[in-house]
């Protein structure tokens, strides 16, 4: 080997490296890194809109486990402290008014997630997408990602904007702690809401669909399986999403919250450690080359 | 007064207290906003009570920066007016300048630098930067503030998109105007003109020799 070579570094290499190098100090660890698929184990909840009465029952329940204050007049929206609802929709034949039950998705790649300046949203090691509202700060970045417009906040300041978001937490206390499920799957008595493990559901969905096109169904289809990443809050519809208000895509062409988060935060890193490395350089080159004659 | 002979006055106390507070508010609102943007520089300190003090600081901050431009333009117009004139004037020498900067502020060689007026062509893209960021971070600004829940979700989305954008060109912009008013060699009394106001005439006469001429030549009319 040729020692004169090899003592001899490049200075655009050296530059190069170091840039790289201090570049990646502002790359986050991966840690909120998504996982490309779901997992079979992960726990879900399935909705059969062809099963669903609309007796509000999980919206009972709902309000009762997480002990959320009753409301007089049925509110016709989620919010912060209405987690679950039911809502009438006109269906493909005018005459049918099927009901169709909203919730937090609980989506894989969750906006809401990785917007989350505080990780009070975070996945929890089920899959799902869990809340710890002590954390939260208020700043309601969920509220404007989520592309099911489900996390609300509650009472905001508009001066100093104080609040706390809310949504379904899949009854994460229960769950983790092995002694249920979400208390609105295990309430209805119709056989609308199941949950249990993601890939026992989602092989259930799809003999359901199966049989429903059978039946003349033909729209009949599952809802969740990849959509933004595979949701853990299944749907099975009797009609093409839009006709539930459900987004077609989720994520749409570009995700704005992956962009903003996984893109221009380490390239800005990135931007502004260069800046930084390179006027270290001109500070280290211009203090021995340039000789200042002192007035 | 005699010892101020040699020394011009560059900036008035307005422009010079404009300055300082537009620094103290974007040191306020980088810190608490990085808290609030990078995961590692301060998740934890940003949650619940501490995320509050941390959003109403950078609210605080905000209204500080908000009333920069106002003071300026209410208390000085005409100085407002020329430095605007001249951030946004560009010609051939400011291509010039760009092609001689490394060289001079890497190795001092001043042979291919073009004369300057009252900002060099690097301190214009620092200013021309700023007002651009300004703008775009007191609109996407507000409509975080206020706009959540009222304007649509892709405006909303579009605001903290544009407003870390700014934060980044800003940034960026910020390293480089405090190492070359603070800590290059050649730039000694450039910081005296933002401190004191005055600046040594020689230093003028050097650094600006086109805006020197202007001074000269309204004197002697």
């Amino acid at each position: 080997m040729d020692s004169n070579k090899r003592a001899t570094v490049d200075r655009r290499d050296f530059l190069k490296l170091t840039g790289v190098g201090l570049g990646g100090l502002f790359l986050q660890p991966s840690g909120q890194a998504f996982a490309s698929a779901p997992n079979e184990e992960d726990a879900a909840i399935l909705y059969d809109v062809s099963k669903c009465t609309g007796c509000r029952v999980c919206e009972e329940a709902c309000k009762e486990y997480n002990s959320l204050p009753i409301e007089t007049t049925p509110p016709s929206d989620l919010s912060a402290i209405k987690w679950n609802l039911i809502k009438q929709r006109q269906g493909v034949d005018a005459a049918d008014w099927p009901f169709f039950y909203y919730q937090c998705m609980h989506c894989t790649d969750a906006a809401c997630v990785m917007v989350c300046p505080t990780e009070a949203l975070h996945k929890d090691a089920e899959g799902f997408v869990a809340f710890d509202q002590k954390k939260c700060n208020g700043c309601g970045y969920c509220t404007q990602f989520c592309p099911f417009g489900v996390p609300h906040l509650g009472d905001v300041n508009l001066i100093t904007g104080q609040a706390k978001a809310a949504k379904c937490t899949f009854c994460q206390e229960k769950v983790r702690a092995g002694t249920g499920g979400p208390s609105c799957a295990e309430a209805c008595p119709t056989g609308a809401l199941t949950w249990g493990r993601r890939g026992t559901l989602l092989e259930e969905a799809k003999a359901r669909v199966a049989d429903l096109k059978a039946e003349g169904y033909k729209e009949a289809r599952l809802y969740g399986e990849s959509e933004a990443g595979g949701l853990h809050r299944l749907s099975i519809l009797l009609d093409e999403p839009r006709a539930y208000g459900l987004p077609a895509d989720p994520q749409g062409p570009i995700s704005f919250s992956f962009i903003w988060q996984k893109v221009i935060q380490p390239l800005g890193g990135i931007a502004v450690g260069a800046t930084a490395l390179g006027l270290m350089i001109d500070w280290l080159v211009a203090r021995t080359q340039i000789k200042v004659e002192e007035a | 007064m005699a010892d101020r002979q040699k020394e011009i006055l560059v900036f008035n106390t307005t422009q010079r207290f404009v300055h300082w507070l537009h620094t103290a508010a974007f040191a306020v609102l980088m810190i608490t906003g990085a808290m609030l943007y990078i995961p590692w520089f301060g998740n934890s300190i940003a949650q619940g009570a501490g995320g509050y003090a941390i959003r109403l600081i950078h609210r605080i901050g905000a209204v500080a920066f908000m009333l920069v431009p106002v003071i300026y333009v209410v208390e000085t117009p005409k100085e407002w007016l020329a430095s605007m004139k001249r951030v946004f004037t560009w010609n051939k020498d400011d291509l010039g300048w760009l092609k001689a900067a490394p060289a001079y502020y890497f190795l001092g060689d001043e042979e291919a630098m073009p004369p300057q007026d009252k900002f060099n062509t690097g301190q214009k893209l620092f200013y021309l930067t700023v007002v651009i960021c300004m703008v775009g971070f007191i609109v996407t600004g507000l409509i975080m503030w206020f706009g959540k829940g009222t304007v649509p979700a892709w405006m909303f989305q579009w605001s903290v998109f544009l407003h870390d954008l700014c934060t980044i060109a800003y940034a960026a912009f910020f390293l480089v105007h405090f190492v070359l008013s603070v800590m290059h060699p050649l730039m000694k009394g450039a910081i005296n003109g933002m401190l004191f106001g005055w600046m040594p005439e020689e230093y003028v006469k050097h650094h600006h020799a086109r805006y020197y001429q202007k001074l000269r030549a309204d004197k002697s009319e």
